[in-house]
């Protein structure tokens, strides 16, 4: 059972260093603990990663890799790195930390103008066509995102990230696995039924 | 079942949706910008380390000012000064003594051998009649007691005085020998039964003759 040192819901700057410890026995099995103790290791490891938990909330490139940055610096100066054991989980949960942070201390900004910078970035799309359907199906998708309870949008949010596991996740937010799953039961459900509803108005997302 | 496919449908595409949700890349070379600025991060810490006690560095120096500082301000040497105190409190008891016993003060001065200390010393004054403040605080007692042997230590005793320039008071010199002729000479025309001679003011001052003062009334000015 993973066990942290501190709440989730109580989650401060200081607790996103929190060595993460974990009963060896009983240890979430697929995990690969790695003791690194070579920054620059984990960086050229985990940096896309991170990027990715980190763009899952802030929607905007350029953003997501300043929190990158932010990351690997806080990383850095804790000096903790040689005692972490679920590293990846680790570097998630700073990284999220970090994305919360800079969305409250961030002007809000269009939801469009994220998702185009979003879409400008990616270049293996097939024409420009499915790159519009695309835009307009990411901006609808996000939109309904962010009319859910937050209890319900942030593991929605970061079980978009790939690589991401439901234990991970947990871990990442402080709660327990069970409950990560009923929870992204519950908000794809409230999804689709916003989504019927809003199909009910249109013939459908990104469907002419 | 034609319900499920609607619900299939949207399950379909909600899965795809959600997995291009946070399928942004980031722009390429971020991991090289990272380790840039973490190493930029550690030069600097390395050549700035002396900034993080650079505070406690000036707080100790200060410290260190301030306790040398109070420590030579109580250290200040106690300044003795050999002072008379007794002229004070001295003066009024030596005119209580001199109308009491105004021809003995006199006599004794007059015979006093030559250097003695004059009337200014607290010590000459020693007439017969109840001590005074002056004498507790004379360390020799006794009418023999010159200023010769006494010496350049005056027969009061030192007294540790506060540094104050205004509570310092002069030493007392003492009489010349021509001083001491003209005291003589004044106690003894002031002894002597003759009164002094005060010339009356006639033979002063001149006589200085005052015309009277004459005002002519005023002539009437006849108007042009």
């Amino acid at each position: 059972m993973f066990r942290e040192t501190m709440e989730a819901q109580a989650f401060t700057e200081d607790e996103a260093f929190a060595v993460a410890e974990v009963d060896a026995p009983t240890a979430e099995t697929g995990e690969m603990k790695t003791a690194a103790t070579d920054i620059e290791s984990v960086v050229r490891e985990h940096a896309r990663f991170v990027f990715k938990v980190a763009y899952s909330m802030l929607r905007n490139v350029e953003d997501a890799e300043d929190a990158v940055q932010e990351t690997f610096l806080r990383v850095h100066r804790s000096g903790d790195l040689p005692n972490v054991r679920e590293l990846k989980s680790w570097l998630a949960r700073i990284a999220w930390r970090v994305a919360v942070n800079r969305i409250h201390r961030r002007p809000k900004v269009e939801v469009e103008v994220l998702t185009k910078t979003s879409f400008e970035a990616r270049a293996e799309e097939a024409s420009a066509e499915q790159l519009l359907i695309r835009q307009e199906e990411a901006v609808l998708l996000h939109r309904l995102i962010a009319t859910l309870p937050e209890e319900l949008r942030h593991p929605l949010v970061l079980s978009t990230v790939d690589g991401m596991s439901s234990g991970e996740i947990g871990k990442v937010l402080g709660i327990p696995e069970a409950s990560v799953r009923t929870r992204l039961f519950r908000a794809r459900q409230m999804l689709k039924e916003k989504v019927s509803a809003w199909m009910g108005g249109s013939d459908g997302p990104g469907r002419s | 079942m034609v319900q499920d496919d609607p619900e299939r449908k949207l399950d379909a595409w909600l899965d795809e949706a959600l997995s291009r949700y946070s399928a942004a890349e980031p722009r390429a070379g971020l991991e090289r910008r990272v380790l840039e600025r973490l190493q930029t991060e550690k030069r600097g810490l390395s050549r700035h380390w002396w900034k993080a006690w650079a505070p406690a560095l000036a707080a100790a120096a200060a410290l260190i000012v301030v306790t040398v500082v109070v420590q030579n301000r109580d250290v200040s040497p106690a300044k003795t000064v050999p002072t008379e105190i007794a002229p004070a409190p001295a003066a009024p008891a030596k005119a209580a003594e001199e109308e009491r016993h105004p021809e003995a003060t006199a006599m004794s001065e007059i015979h006093a051998k030559p250097g003695t200390s004059s009337p200014r010393n607290s010590t000459a004054v020693q007439a017969p009649g109840p001590e005074t403040a002056v004498s507790a605080l004379t360390a020799p007692k006794g009418p023999g007691s010159t200023k010769a042997e006494n010496g350049g230590a005056r027969s009061v005793s030192s007294v540790v005085l506060s540094p104050h320039p205004g509570s310092v008071f002069p030493e007392p010199t003492p009489l010349s020998q021509q001083e001491q002729l003209a005291m003589a000479a004044v106690l003894s025309g002031l002894l002597s039964s003759e009164q002094p001679r005060i010339p009356p003011e006639d033979e002063l001052l001149p006589q200085v003759m005052i015309q009277e003062i004459s005002i002519r009334p005023l002539q009437e000015i006849e108007p042009i």
